[in-house]
């Protein structure tokens, strides 16, 4: 029986001869414009905001109701423990899942306020006195 | 309906008969998860802040297409520490197969999570058959 070498059509580097016909071929992927892909994973799970006040995270979490979430801060961090429904063919149940968020520097984790809508979870640091702007007065 | 039915190929023009057409920009691919019974399938995609005005569904030749639009007010005053979209696009195309009723085909939108409802019809429906 005679053998003949499988070449993987979609994989370049297995391919030697095209790979010398075409060398940038391979790298094509790489400098394909980021507009130009219709499906790219989101990029910004949690965007921060600030004014002279707070701290602002917007935090996307879809899927959970607000009586299905919890949340604690302890030692700089925000522990976002919460039960989701999780589907996979037949089965579907809820399944429980944590995250954590860092507390900036310079806020007051008990006054920390939340708010659920939409899937978005809006959390507020108020920033202590001492991470306030301070006006100076020209004299 | 697993990830391999789903279309790797992309028109942006296709189908943009509807209000909501893809702008210009990122378009961000939904995650998304199914589940079948013996009578329909159910597809949960995961749309955190879109609201039911900036939400567009169409079944079209076996295909599912989902867009939508992540429009959210950021408040008076707030500095983003980052450079954030605006805006936020998602676009998701399923192949369903002809085993769907399209006509049957029912949604609903509850803390970012579009949850839809995909009977199946009656023809391919698991049936009893009965011996003699």
């Amino acid at each position: 029986m005679k053998m003949i070498r499988y070449n993987d059509p979609t994989n370049y580097y297995n391919d030697w001869d095209s790979f010398f016909a075409d060398p940038f071929r391979a790298f094509a992927p790489l400098f394909t414009p980021r507009t130009t892909s219709a499906f790219t994973k989101p990029e910004h799970e949690v965007e921060w905001y600030e004014d002279d006040e707070r701290f602002y995270a917007r935090v996307e979490l879809s899927g959970v109701a607000k009586k299905a979430l919890n949340l604690d801060a302890e030692d700089g961090l925000v522990r976002l423990s919460y039960e989701k429904a999780v589907h996979r063919g037949e089965d579907s149940g809820g399944e429980k899942f944590e995250r954590y968020l860092r507390t900036p520097e310079g806020t007051d984790e008990a006054g920390i306020t939340a708010k659920l809508e939409n899937g978005i979870l809006d959390l507020t640091f108020p920033k202590t006195p001492e991470r306030k702007p301070v006006s100076i007065k020209v004299s | 309906m697993s990830e391999k039915n789903e279309l790797s190929t992309s028109k942006p023009n296709a189908g943009a008969s509807t209000s909501l057409q893809v702008r210009p920009g990122v378009v961000y691919k939904p995650k998304y998860q199914s589940r079948y019974s013996e009578n329909a399938w159910e597809v949960t995609v995961s749309l955190p802040g879109v609201v039911k005005d900036h939400l567009d569904v169409t079944a079209e030749n076996e295909i599912l297409e989902i867009r939508a639009t992540r429009l959210l007010d950021v408040p008076e005053g707030w500095r983003p520490l980052a450079d954030y979209p605006a805006e936020k696009n998602y676009r998701l195309r399923l192949d369903v197969g002809p085993e769907v009723d399209p006509s049957g085909i029912s949604a609903r939108l509850e803390d970012g999570v579009l949850t839809l409802e995909l009977p199946l019809r009656e023809e391919v429906k698991p049936r009893k058959i009965e011996v003699k």
